[in-house]
């Protein structure tokens, strides 16, 4: 049997044992099911391109009910549906490419299919890999040596990453809970808790991304990144192009540029503006809904959406009447921290601690605590992006006159030694990291 | 909307120039073959479906999803017509 074949099985192997250590087969159910669907939608869309719409709608109202979208039907506490919404979202593109005739049925046999779909390393939170990436990489997977392997670079940024996991957001995650029970000013205290759970989310699901991407390079694997430096960001607009970058890049594709090139051909809107902003609201509503059946994360999503509109129709203002635009040396800093401070509070709805949306708009008691919250969002989001180009600044002094091929041994034993006492001390801290990936 | 005839790539560049300059709100903006969206900082991804649904009205081709997001410059773009237009 050739090495590409069992290196293969190894691959499907692995996939296997990450899927078995969330539960059991019957509660990995809807999954297993889940995924095959989708298989045997692929496939039969590969021999008949028409069937694609059909396929897909099928799909979502399956993946709805699987997660408890319906108000009928609720899944039993014992399942588990980690990573379905990202097997869709693989399907997805698929699907669309064969019905655009951008994959040929020949491009999808089942095994290289079934390894796509259930990538231990992208299954839990992605990041989403196009699938012609995949395929490609697959392929030099199968030619890769041991030493092709630069153990420096692949275990430095998944030791990162499980620093940032295991260290650095249990520490953030405290804060959050201190600060969301402080005994501050209604404003003060949402503002900073919202801020702080934005870090929280941010040093998580980087931490995870920093792991799989790590460890994909053991593999032959480059995932693409789904973090670029949100801390840079100058709108709130460009944060998606830094912020859960794949996801960003799937709607973008499949729902935000369709969606707005229909209004623009079918003459359903004005102009590209009203285009836009249909589409924001649209897009961002679902991608908020995406994270949860729960009303709180579409009001996320909505918000998001508002925040999106309100930046495209601020650009264009400026755009059409120059006057209003505000040069300063402080502009992008300001920008980037109005970015940061909406999309923290935008996505106060979706605290765990709200059971509905009634409990999370009376968090804010007011109007004038929601307007305090906000400037005090933003101006953590200044913090931020300040602090993020303090950090280059020394960075790039520190790392300058340094021989980093003598220090890296010491440093990544220093740091494996680090985590392990972290390790050690976090086992009594409880770990929300995994719970809330588990919610996809 | 013209369709149905081959275009040189001088052409279609000075057609797509003329189309972007009023949806990116710059009149003197010069576009080149090895231009991309991203040196252009009002290219931004409702500006850029915006252009393609122009570019198709223009030519008379359509263009597919994954196609338009893909699309890394203004050559590739030019690449793309130019095949759509040729009937490819």
């Amino acid at each position: 049997m050739p090495v590409a074949f069992w290196r293969r099985g190894v691959l499907l192997g692995a996939n296997a044992a990450f899927l078995a250590s969330f539960g059991s087969a019957a509660a990995l159910t809807p999954v297993l099911a889940f995924t095959a669907a989708c298989m045997l939608a692929i496939l039969a869309v590969a021999h008949q391109p028409r069937l694609a719409a059909a396929a897909l709608i099928a799909l979502v109202l399956l993946f709805a009910l699987l997660r408890g979208y319906f108000p009928f039907w609720e899944p039993p506490r014992a399942v588990t549906t980690i990573g379905m919404s990202y097997v869709l979202f693989r399907t997805l593109q698929v699907v669309l490419n064969l019905r655009d005739d951008v994959l040929r049925p020949e491009d999808v046999p089942p095994a290289k299919l079934a390894l796509f779909l259930t990538s231990f390393l992208t299954l839990g939170a992605g990041p989403i890999q196009w699938y012609e990436e995949f395929a490609s990489q697959l392929a030099r997977s199968e030619r890769l040596r041991l030493g092709d392997v630069d153990p420096r670079a692949v275990f430095g940024r998944a030791v990162g990453g499980f620093a940032k996991l295991i260290v650095l957001a249990p520490l953030v995650s405290a804060a959050y809970d201190e600060a969301v029970r402080a005994s501050w000013p209604t404003g003060c205290r949402i503002g900073i808790s919202a801020a702080l759970f934005l870090l929280w989310i941010y040093v998580n699901f980087s931490g995870y991304m920093d792991v799989v991407i790590g460890l994909g390079r053991v593999f032959g694997f480059d995932l693409p990144e789904n973090f670029d430096r949100p801390d840079r960001t100058t709108s709130f607009l460009d944060l998606w192009s830094r912020w859960h970058i794949t996801l960003s890049r799937t709607f973008l594709t499949y729902m935000f540029n369709p969606l707005v090139a229909t209004m623009l051909r079918r003459r359903w809107v004005s102009g590209p503006i009203a285009a836009g902003a249909a589409s924001y609201l649209v897009v961002f509503t679902l991608v908020g809904w995406w994270h949860g059946p729960d009303v709180r994360f579409a009001l996320m999503g909505f918000l998001f959406g508002v925040a999106a509109v309100v930046n495209k129709l601020s650009q264009a203002a400026r755009q059409r009447w120059p006057i209003l635009k505000f040069r300063s040396p402080f502009g992008p800093t300001i920008s980037g921290g109005i970015a940061l401070g909406a999309c923290a509070i935008a996505a106060v709805p979706s605290w765990p601690l709200f059971q509905s949306v009634g409990e999370a708009v009376a968090a804010f008691r007011s109007p004038y605590d929601a307007a305090i919250a906000f400037l005090v969002a933003c101006g953590a989001g200044c913090l931020a992006r300040v602090l993020g180009q303090l950090g280059d600044a020394v960075a790039g002094t520190a790392l300058r006159g340094t021989t980093w091929r003598a220090a890296t041994s010491p440093v990544v034993l220093g740091l494996i030694a680090a985590l392990l006492s972290s390790v050690a001390l976090a086992r009594s801290v409880d770990l929300p990291a995994i719970a809330y990936y588990q919610r996809f | 909307m013209e369709g149905g005839r081959a275009f040189s790539r001088a052409e279609i560049l000075a057609a797509i120039q003329e189309i972007v300059r009023p949806i990116l709100g710059r009149p003197d903006i010069v576009l080149s073959e090895g231009m991309a969206a991203r040196d252009v900082p009002e290219w931004d991804s409702l500006a850029h479906v915006t252009i393609m649904v122009r570019v198709e009205e223009k030519f008379a081709i359509r263009l597919r999803a994954a196609e338009i997001v893909r699309l890394s410059g203004v050559g590739a773009l030019i690449d793309l017509v130019e095949r759509r237009t040729a009937g490819i």
